[in-house]
């Protein structure tokens, strides 16, 4: 195997270095967002289950409430 | 059938004004366009129609209805085209979108990863260093253009008060602060083998680095200040500064004599870059600009959902 293609005449570990750095930052912000969400949308889901009949219902008739909580009874 | 505020509001504009309804779904509908403020009640009237009176029960008396039209175009707040563009209709749309997102994003990550790390040429004098352009160059933009943006969003907002540039602008700056940081770190990973250091302040890795010092203060005046009016004022002065900045970035490689080498790629001039090594650069600009979307929709919908447990609290 030709190990050049990972050292890079000697720039090996910067050019890995950068795009290590450039990946990892990416995928811990873009766990940390879906975390915040996940979180978010269970606590939401939570708080409508303490409320009364009537208000879940007139609740239910918005998009984003609908939306929300199908995401969650899909998830679990 | 139930009869949604959409729905009503379709029977409205398409101009049903003397259709028949029941009583019941004629109340649903001017309950729920009078609660929204769709329409006034002086715009919205009622006329039994007895014609048809002997044919049915007393439960289902049909009602006339008569709606001015002139009066509610007069007092119209919202018509089904700006409503689409409404959080809520935005909500399920960008929902779908993300999904289709997370399915394409992979493949191109593996495909730009594989042209930019070993298909690219070399470069006749930096040799094989010249591979950290591709996550530096895409980063750097994309750190400009969301501040840019931040900026236009959060100045709008200041004098309009629009609540959606508000939740854009929020989603928006953690994208812009994160992209900043690879720029300036990947930048000075590629400094030591070609200039021999990590870092000089020359005007241009000076402003990049003002530019994240500013993402960090904006972001830590809406998340820590409470007052919506101080948060939004506070916002719109960094804004300013930082656009501002901005133009220092640009066109500090031309004004002052830096380590930094002037820009190779240009959307009006001519690019001196050649096309197997703009071929990756713009792949990775595609990814790049894809985890942007990505991230943007989940930080979107964190904010709505945010908006709506806040409004939960006043059922």
């Amino acid at each position: 195997m030709n190990l050049n293609i990972f050292l890079m005449d000697g720039y090996g570990m910067y050019v890995w270095s950068a795009f290590v750095f450039t990946f990892l930052v990416c995928l811990i912000l873009y766990f940390k967002t879906r975390k915040s969400l996940r979180k978010l949308e269970r606590d939401f889901k939570e708080e409508v289950e303490k409320l009364s009949v009537e208000q879940i219902d007139s609740l239910k008739t918005g998009k984003i409430s609908k939306d929300i909580l199908n995401s969650q009874t899909k998830t679990k | 059938m139930r009869f949604s505020l959409k729905k009503g509001v379709q029977f409205i504009t398409k101009g049903q004004t003397n259709k028949l309804f029941s009583r019941h779904k004629l109340n649903k509908i001017y309950s729920k366009l009078c609660l929204k403020k769709i329409v006034k009640k002086s715009c919205f009237s009622l006329v039994e129609d007895y014609s048809i009176l002997p044919y049915l029960p007393q439960s289902s008396i049909r009602l006339q209805v008569k709606i001015s039209h002139s009066k509610f175009l007069k007092n119209k707040i919202k018509v089904p085209m700006f409503e689409f563009l409404s959080p809520s209709n935005l909500f399920v749309l960008l929902n779908k979108l993300s999904k289709s997102i997370k399915t394409i994003i992979i493949p191109l990550i593996i495909i730009s990863l594989v042209f930019s790390l070993f298909l690219s040429p070399q470069d006749f004098i930096q040799g094989n260093s010249v591979r950290i352009m591709y996550v530096h160059v895409p980063s750097s933009w994309i750190a400009l253009a969301c501040f840019s943006l931040i900026g236009f969003l959060t100045i709008l907002n200041f004098l309009f008060k629009i609540k959606n540039a508000l939740i854009v602008y929020k989603s928006l700056a953690p994208i812009g602060l994160i992209f900043c940081l690879i720029s300036l770190v990947t930048g000075s990973i590629w400094g030591q083998p070609t200039w021999g250091t990590f870092w000089a302040w020359d005007a241009r890795l000076s402003s990049m680095l003002v530019l994240f010092l500013l993402y960090i203060i904006f972001i830590c005046s809406y998340k820590f200040i409470k007052d919506q009016n101080l948060s939004s004022k506070i916002c719109a002065g960094i804004s300013v500064l930082g656009i501002t900045n901005l133009f220092i970035v640009k066109y500090s490689v031309d004004l002052w004599s830096t380590l930094h080498q002037p820009s190779s790629v240009q959307i009006l001039g001519k690019t001196s870059i050649h096309k197997s090594m703009l071929l990756p650069l713009s792949l990775m600009l595609l990814v790049f600009l894809l985890y942007c979307a990505l991230i943007f929709l989940m930080k979107y919908r964190t904010e709505i959902i945010r908006m709506k447990r806040k409004s939960l609290k006043r059922l």
